[in-house]
């Protein structure tokens, strides 16, 4: 079973694009999407699918708590169903 | 630090009240690349490299070379004498000297173009989306727009759906980075109102904060979608005759106007 991290990547690479390249490869535990290009509209997009492929809810207060990655894959591994 | 007119990739794009806003081209461009590269500071240079995409660097080093010529100009300073804070929500500031400078700004960008609005003071908002039709306008109009916007967009089809997506998209981002929270705030919570993104400008409040007035202007053209938000402050908000001319939207819009 592919990890979390492995399923935020190929997720990232069917849906988001940065100049017309998908970034799941560019993925960093360190980084944000914003530090990757990725712009605000992809990025709520790109929440949605999350919520539907891991079962979760992604409310803006929970967001805001999000900085990078790393904690994007620690939340999805903690509340995904 | 100088800039020959022809290595200048900003110019002036318009006033809105008593804002000023600059358009950065962000066209590929190797010169003006490598001059943009002369304005940023050791910081900046580390940060620009560590984004693994050309085009995100290219991006960043204009917008950022750009943003520091247009704040050394308005505020009498060197370049040296220029840097950033950032507030919790990475909310750029100015500082000079280290000390806060008197001046408020934003800055956005969207593949070719990229807007920077300055004001004296305060909170400031500006967005810029170039109009690229997407798949996913059902979805993020579900996780964006309240009802009523919802609403608004299913009375409409087509090119005049995409105008209307990105008008009221850029107007809420604007006002929600002019409040400095991003998206951590629900932003489906509240609501364009019809008056506001039928019509050029007007005064806003939010439903949570409705003692603070937001003077909202959207200024996009045939290229981008564009939209600023400015808070007004109360020698501005005596003046009867804005008030006026343009009214008080806090209410709710209505719906296929």
């Amino acid at each position: 079973m592919a990890s979390t991290e492995e399923r935020l990547r190929q997720l990232a690479d069917e849906n988001l694009e940065v100049d017309g390249q998908p970034i799941g490869k560019l993925l960093d535990p360190d980084k944000s999407l914003a530090d990757l290009g990725v712009s605000s509209m992809d990025a709520v997009a790109f929440a949605k699918v999350l919520e539907q492929e891991f079962n979760v809810s992604l409310l803006p207060e929970q967001v805001g708590e999000i900085r990078n990655i790393g904690d994007l894959i620690a939340y999805l591994e903690a509340n995904s169903s | 630090m100088s800039t020959s007119a022809a290595r200048c990739w900003w110019s002036s794009f318009r006033k809105a009240g008593s804002a000023t806003v600059m358009h950065v081209d962000l066209t590929p461009n190797a010169s003006r690349e490598a001059s943009s590269l002369l304005w940023l500071n050791e910081e900046e240079q580390v940060r620009r490299r560590q984004y693994p995409l050309p085009g995100s660097r290219r991006r960043f080093a204009l917008c950022r070379a750009a943003l520091r010529a247009i704040l050394c100009r308005q505020l009498g300073c060197s370049n040296e004498r220029l840097s950033f804070g950032s507030s919790d929500y990475g909310k750029l500031f100015a500082l000079v000297d280290e000390a806060p400078a008197a001046i408020s700004f934003n800055l956005s960008h969207s593949g070719k173009h990229g807007l920077i609005a300055l004001v004296p003071h305060g909170r400031l908002g500006v967005d810029v989306e170039e109009r690229v039709p997407r798949k996913d306008f059902d979805e993020l109009s579900e996780a964006v727009f309240g009802p009523h916007e919802q609403s608004a967009l299913a009375c409409v089809r087509g090119r005049d759906r995409v105008q209307l997506f990105f008008r009221l998209w850029t107007i809420k981002e604007a006002l929600i980075k002019a409040l400095g929270l991003g998206f951590t705030l629900d932003v489906s919570q509240f609501e364009v109102p019809a008056a506001l993104y039928q019509g050029k400008m007007s005064i806003f409040r939010f439903p949570q904060l409705p003692e603070i007035h937001w003077r909202v202007e959207y200024i996009g053209n045939e290229d981008f979608s564009a939209a600023i938000a400015h808070e007004l402050v109360p020698s501005q908000l005596s003046d009867q005759s804005l008030q006026r001319q343009n009214g008080d939207v806090s209410e709710k819009g209505g719906v296929c106007q």
